[in-house]
């Protein structure tokens, strides 16, 4: 039940969420994007929208991994604006977000320090965060070895998961055990935040972020399973124990053989449409397809979300999956075109559907 | 044909007679070998076949896998998790002789554990791309197996087949030549030799006569 105060509080949010949802990119610009020539007609279109500042003065010669990269830095500006115009415990979910960019940036620096890239390569690889983030990224760029690079970040709060971990790196001489703990505890840290919250906003986010780290957690055990061959013990071990549909007796079930689509099935019923996968019966092969299906269900609850009663958390919950998953097809779309792929195959390949 | 350069002795004709019966000797062996090579390249080279088909379907797949995981999460963080590669490959080279001619055992070790990065940020098709090009390694070190075995038997049929022709062709035939120049001379040195005798005979047997009568 919605309360007067909840309007209220979401009131001004929500004029800044239709503004900024007037950013994403329409239904006839997509239709216009699949079917365009080539990359640069592509690039054209996407100069006339709000992605022109992404996209700078991109030519045919230009590099689209410079493009990626500052679409995924706007992918963590958007969570910023949504994040200055919150307080309280939904400022914070909305903080514990945002970290993923950073998250993303801190693996970067551990695989160039692991590679011996020199501190400017690895400057390279980082996402642009605009200066919103308290890691002193010089010294950690700067560091020799993996476990001087862990030492530097005490007093952080990836220093826990890292020191933990940090054996098992030391034995399997991989960056695994250490990405695999710090993304367990950014997904906690993501749930947490969510239990912080109360009343419709904890119903809402519970929908929007719960069902992602179901479907996160369900993927990982298959991939752990399906392209890995790890037991089922290991398996429990590198996914999360808890989360809103999954524990660790269905990730036991994952490990021992079951089939993917019955699991969604069991979990989510009809409505995430598995017909993309209906006639392949290798895992192997159905694997990047079922994801694709279960990013299509998460792009639905998201539109749900934003429709209907206005003033919410799930319309800032929505807005902010809508934009990210434009920007992830937006970078799958230009790379189709770049490697010029047909309409149809672009199409398969991009969460957005036409509704 | 020509000949070698033997003085007409008989001492050169037993040599050129053992010559021709080693260069005999030596061609039917060439031959053989020869034979045995061309068998054993034409069971190499159906399997290198084999191999080289299946290495070509695999790069095929691997590289359209790796095209939908640079759609998928883009090129540029597929190179940033292309920087997590659990180690390098190792590749041990052991020789072994096949037909006493030298291939080498190529053996690849690929890392024993294949997870390189954290899941939170990746998509599984970059699993599947890996997964893929573990495939490409794998089947590398047999195809080098095969493909160098077929090229060195290869080089080694090409040399054998050079001896046989030119054993047949130049060797056999100049020392035949060689032999048949020396019996002929010989010969001719036999006859002139009994020729001379007799007509010395001859002559001895006239200026006997008239002294005696």
């Amino acid at each position: 039940m919605v309360t007067g105060l909840e309007s209220v509080r979401y009131a001004a949010p929500n004029a800044r969420i239709r503004a900024f949802r007037s950013r994403l990119l329409s239904t006839d610009v997509w239709r216009t994007l699949i079917t365009i020539d080539n990359l640069a007609g592509a690039v054209d279109i996407l100069q006339q929208t709000d992605y022109r500042r992404e996209l700078g003065s991109f030519t045919q010669d230009s590099s689209l991994e410079i493009v990626e990269n500052r679409l995924t830095g706007r992918a963590a500006r958007n969570v910023r604006e949504i994040m200055a115009i919150t307080s309280g415990t939904v400022r914070n979910l909305f903080m514990v977000w945002w970290q993923h960019y950073e998250l993303e940036n801190l693996k970067s620096v551990f695989r160039g320090v692991q590679q011996h890239l020199s501190p400017d390569a690895i400057r390279r690889l980082l996402v642009p965060l605009d200066g919103h983030t308290t890691l002193p990224w010089d010294s950690l760029m700067h560091e020799q070895s993996i476990s001087s690079l862990i030492e530097r970040l005490d007093g952080t709060h990836y220093i826990n998961p890292l020191r933990n971990a940090s054996a098992a790196y030391q034995r399997a001489q991989s960056l695994f055990p250490l990405e695999i703990a710090l993304d367990i505890r950014y997904y906690r840290d993501v749930a947490t935040a969510v239990s912080k919250l109360k009343g419709e906003d904890l119903k809402e986010a519970r929908r929007v972020l719960g069902t992602r780290i179901d479907i996160l957690n369900i993927l990982w055990a298959f991939r752990h399973r399906v392209y890995y061959g790890l037991s089922a013990e290991e398996i429990v071990n590198y996914t999360l124990w808890h989360t809103f549909r999954t524990d660790t007796n269905l990730v036991r079930e994952i490990a021992l053989g079951a089939d993917p689509r019955d699991i969604i099935r069991r979990e989510w019923g009809d409505a995430v449409d598995l017909s993309i996968v209906s006639d392949m019966t290798e895992p192997i092969q159905m694997m990047p397809w079922l994801e694709i299906a279960l990013e299509r269900f998460w792009r639905k609850l998201a539109l749900n979300e934003m429709s209907g009663y206005p003033f919410k958390l799930g319309a800032m919950l929505g807005y902010l999956v809508l934009s990210e998953l434009e920007i992830h097809d937006l970078v799958t779309l230009l790379e189709g075109k770049g490697m010029n792929w047909p309409p149809e195959r672009i199409q398969q390949n991009l969460i957005w559907v036409e509704e | 044909m020509p000949r070698t350069k033997l003085a007409a002795t008989r001492s050169n004709l037993i040599l050129a007679k053992q010559q021709l019966a080693l260069a005999r000797q030596g061609y039917k062996l060439l031959d053989r070998k020869r034979e045995v090579l061309m068998l054993e390249i034409m069971r190499v080279i159906g399997q290198a076949e084999d191999i080289q088909g299946q290495t070509n379907e695999q790069f095929k797949q691997a590289y359209a896998i790796l095209q939908q995981a640079r759609a998928a999460m883009g090129t540029e963080r597929v190179m940033r998790f292309a920087l997590s590669r659990v180690s390098d490959v190792d590749t041990h080279v052991t020789p072994r002789s096949v037909m006493g001619v030298p291939v080498p055992e190529v053996t690849i070790y690929a890392p024993q554990s294949r997870l390189p990065y954290g899941f939170g940020d990746t998509s599984v098709v970059l699993d599947r791309a890996q997964h893929e090009w573990a495939e490409v390694v794998d089947l590398l070190g047999p195809l080098a197996n095969y493909v160098t075995t077929v090229w060195r038997l290869t080089l080694e049929l090409k040399r054998t087949q050079r001896r046989v022709n030119a054993l047949r062709s130049v060797f056999i035939p100049a020392y035949e030549e060689t032999v048949r120049y020396i019996e002929a001379t010989l010969e001719e040195k036999d006859r002139e030799d009994l020729f001379r005798l007799k007509r010395v005979k001859s002559k001895t047997a006239t200026i006997a006569a008239p002294s005696s009568s």
